[in-house]
């Protein structure tokens, strides 16, 4: 009967891994950097300590915090014999350096071990060699962040039974490295994203000029131009990085073909009011409101570049102000052009006019791609 | 206010909002973890016990083979993977002196299989076949093997190699499913119904799934009813199986019945792939816990992620394309299990993203199993349609 059960079940060949997480722990490892300390936290399934210590005494399957702290010398015991570090050839010594407490992961209460390694030098390099329930489940994982002395940002490592000992890097990333590397890749984003360009433009065409009765005339001040482009950059660059900063944190998100249509109805909204002239005085409102949704852009592009655990602040503040700088070249190379051919018929009757035309055939393109092309059945 | 200030005020915030933060219980008597299967139960136990003999014996192969086995049925019924890894184990050692065991090469292909060795899989469940020829077990695993890598030839073979070692249903339901995929839908479903009626009283966990594949053939028949009617009949069997589960809620999904996956499956979150559905059907219905389910959702894909787990791929393409909205994503996810699996709803996933990502190129592999196979599916048949007017090779 049961043999005809398993026959069964195997022509379904689902993988019953779907069912639950597979077991994981969780460290972070910290190196300090004045004496050779690494500070360890390490979160061990409760589930998976049960298996090997039978934690639950009284068999009922349910865990109770008594059960598990009876057992707390029993647990540091088991897990330091199965984690060591060692500096050179020269194991590393443990301490605990807190009491255990617990934490809830997705798939459960894990118990949360504080350690410290006190190792001789990292001169020599430094090793992990982990292997907590790989006797009893090879499936099992380390899953490590590793801080080297002086870095910010983590490295993660994963510990299986194939790969047990690892070396950890001990040249840290440095923070200046990786605010660089992202104000470089916020700068290309902006200039190749030919979508931000095309809004700021659109803002910017009008910014020589002033609207009078029905037509445009050249402005009289260069003060005067200057302050419109500060209102609707300013205005611009406040809201996306609101935008960015909670899309990237977790705190809004929005689907992705949603605002890009939205970012490209924005630039077709900001052409045609060049022509139309509906929105003369408050170009600034414009330029923050569509700012907002130009935001949650900029995050699924950073976000596709992979942010780093733990400098998390840096990556968001180093891409913003790299769209800032790159922002900023592009005004600094528009305005003073578009001031000095400001008087022109050029500039006011072909110009701006059939730029902004231009800008708002490519953008109604992009709008139709984006928003129409896609489909999904639910 | 400038704008780097208020990120710097954001970001100071989150940085003490968003910490990880261990608690230390109040009381001792404060249950803190809900172990899922209790030493109350009998399995638990006769595997528990012997585990204490194999310590004492820890060269008792057949114990061993034993505790595996006992291990991988519990995996089986329960979803677990961390029984997978108990009955690896077990298995382990034996590893290096590779018996002349048939139980141990079916296991050991078993465990390979779970893992997506395919190859190796089929290597170790033909030794298992020569060392055992009238066992079922590893013919039968063989052909899902072979399903899953479109290998419709030899998967026939092994269905009709069934014929002779087990019973005529599972036989003829074996021959069914490849049928229905390589272009004999209509004759398949006659004939596995046919058989199932002769068959009758049928034990309830052969009814069950011979009624989910009866079920998804009427639903590529167009009989939306006749589906309905076998689903009912399966989960009419009182036997818990997540596989039911998922293909009856597809069908609730694709009928637009968002409520009814809510209320089925209510209690199934810790399933990744009945979560998906309920992730999907509260999208659907625009219920207030749907985005609760797929933050719950993000992070297990997250998790899945950071251990370099490539078993979730299709459900995670699933959830891109149909819960976040990324198209990109999607297709990446569905590209890379393409190189694996290669059943049906793999290169459905393929196309949906490829579609939705505009990249009709990408879906071309699964094109050309549409076009070689044959398979009947109306709804496929529009994807290639669609792909083909974008500029895919149909």
């Amino acid at each position: 009967m049961k043999r005809l059960i398993v026959l069964v079940l195997s022509l379904f060949l689902f993988a019953p891994a779907w069912a639950h997480k597979p077991s994981d722990s969780y460290l972070t490892l910290r190196a300090t950097s004045d004496n050779a300390d690494v500070a360890v936290r390490w979160d061990i399934a409760l589930r998976d300590l049960d298996y090997v210590l039978e934690l639950d005494r009284d068999g009922n399957g349910d865990l109770t915090w008594g059960e598990v702290r009876q057992r707390n010398d029993d647990i540091a015991k088991y897990a330091l014999s199965h984690l060591q570090l060692s500096a050179g050839e020269k194991d590393c010594a443990w301490q605990v350096a807190a009491p255990m407490q617990l934490d809830k992961h997705s798939d459960g209460t894990y118990a949360v071990l504080s350690l410290t390694a006190k190792c001789e030098s990292f001169e020599r390099g430094l090793k992990v060699h982990y292997s907590l329930l790989f006797d009893v489940d090879p499936t099992h994982r380390g899953l490590v962040q590793w801080i080297a002395p002086g870095g910010l940002a983590s490295q993660p490592l994963v510990f299986s039974s194939d790969s047990a000992e690892q070396s950890l890097q001990l040249e840290a990333p440095s923070a200046w490295k990786t605010l660089k590397q992202y104000v470089t890749e916020g700068i290309w984003h902006i200039w190749l994203g030919y979508d931000h360009i095309l809004f700021l433009l659109s803002l910017l065409l009008p910014a020589v000029l002033v609207r009078t009765r029905d037509h445009w005339e050249p402005a009289t001040s260069l003060k005067r131009s200057l302050l419109e482009v500060l209102k609707v950059v300013t205005a611009f660059t406040l809201a996306h990085s609101i935008t960015l900063s909670l899309a990237v944190l977790g705190f809004v998100s929005l689907p992705s073909r949603f605002v890009e249509s939205t970012i490209a109805a924005s630039v077709v909204f900001a052409a045609l009011n060049n022509i139309r002239g509906s929105i003369e005085k408050k170009r600034w409102v414009m330029a923050f409101t569509f700012g907002l949704i130009h935001g949650f852009g900029f995050a699924s592009a950073l976000a596709d570049l992979g942010l780093p655990q733990g400098a998390l602040a840096l990556a968001l503040v180093g891409f913003n102000l790299g769209v800032e700088i790159g922002q900023m070249v592009i005004v600094a190379a528009f305005v003073p052009l578009a001031f000095w051919l400001r008087g022109t018929q050029f500039y006011r009757r072909w110009f701006m006019p059939i730029g902004s035309i231009l800008i708002a055939i490519i953008a109604t393109y992009w709008f139709v791609q984006r928003a129409f092309d896609v489909r999904g059945p639910f | 206010m400038s704008p780097r200030f208020l990120t710097a005020l954001l970001l100071a915030f989150v940085a003490t909002a968003g910490q990880a933060a261990p608690f230390t219980p109040k009381s001792d008597s404060e249950v803190v973890e809900r172990l899922p299967a209790s030493a109350t139960d009998p399995q638990v136990r006769r595997v528990d016990a012997l585990r204490k003999q194999l310590a004492a014996r820890p060269d008792d192969n057949g114990l061993r083979l034993d505790i595996a086995r006992r291990y991988f049925e519990m995996a089986m019924a329960q979803g677990d993977p961390r029984y997978i890894g108990y009955a690896s184990a077990a298995l382990l050692p034996l590893e290096k002196t590779a018996p002349n065991d048939a139980s141990y090469w079916l296991l050991h292909g078993l465990l390979q299989q779970y893992s997506h060795d395919f190859p190796g899989a089929l290597t170790s469940l033909h030794k298992a076949s020569e060392l055992q020829p009238q066992n079922p077990e590893p013919v039968a695993w063989r052909a899902a093997i072979d399903m899953v890598e479109a290998k419709y030839d030899d998967a026939l073979g092994e269905c009709t190699r069934l014929v002779t070692l087990s019973t005529a249903l599972l036989a003829q339901g074996c021959t069914a499913y490849v049928q229905a995929t390589t272009g004999h839908l209509q004759e398949a479903y006659d004939a596995l119904a046919k058989e199932y009626e002769s068959a009758k009283p049928v034990v309830p966990e052969l009814a069950l799934w011979v009624d989910t594949r009866l079920a998804e053939m009427a639903i590529r028949l167009q009989r939306p009813a006749v589906a309905e009617a076998h689903f009912k009949d399966a989960l009419g069997q009182n036997v818990t199986d997540q596989f039911l589960l998922g293909a009856y809620t597809d069908f609730l999904l694709q009928q637009r019945r968002p409520q009814e996956v809510m209320v089925l499956l209510k209690d199934w979150e810790r399933s990744d792939i009945l979560l998906l559905r309920l992730a999907l059907a509260g999208k659907a219905a625009g219920d207030s816990r749907a985005a609760d389910w797929a933050s719950q959702l993000r992070d297990r894909f997250v998790a899945a992620a950071q251990r370099g787990d490539r078993l979730h791929e299709q459900e995670a393409a699933r959830f891109e394309l149909d819960v976040e909205g990324q198209p990109d994503k999607a297709l990446a996810y569905a590209s890379r299990n393409y190189t694996q699996q290669k059943e049906p709803r793999d290169a459905e996933i393929l196309m949906r993203s490829a579609l939705a990502a505009n990249q009709p190129k990408a879906a071309q592999p699964a094109l050309d199993w549409l076009r070689t196979s044959h398979y009947e599916d109306a709804g496929m048949a529009t994807l290639a349609t669609q792909l083909a007017a974008k500029g895919a090779g149909k």
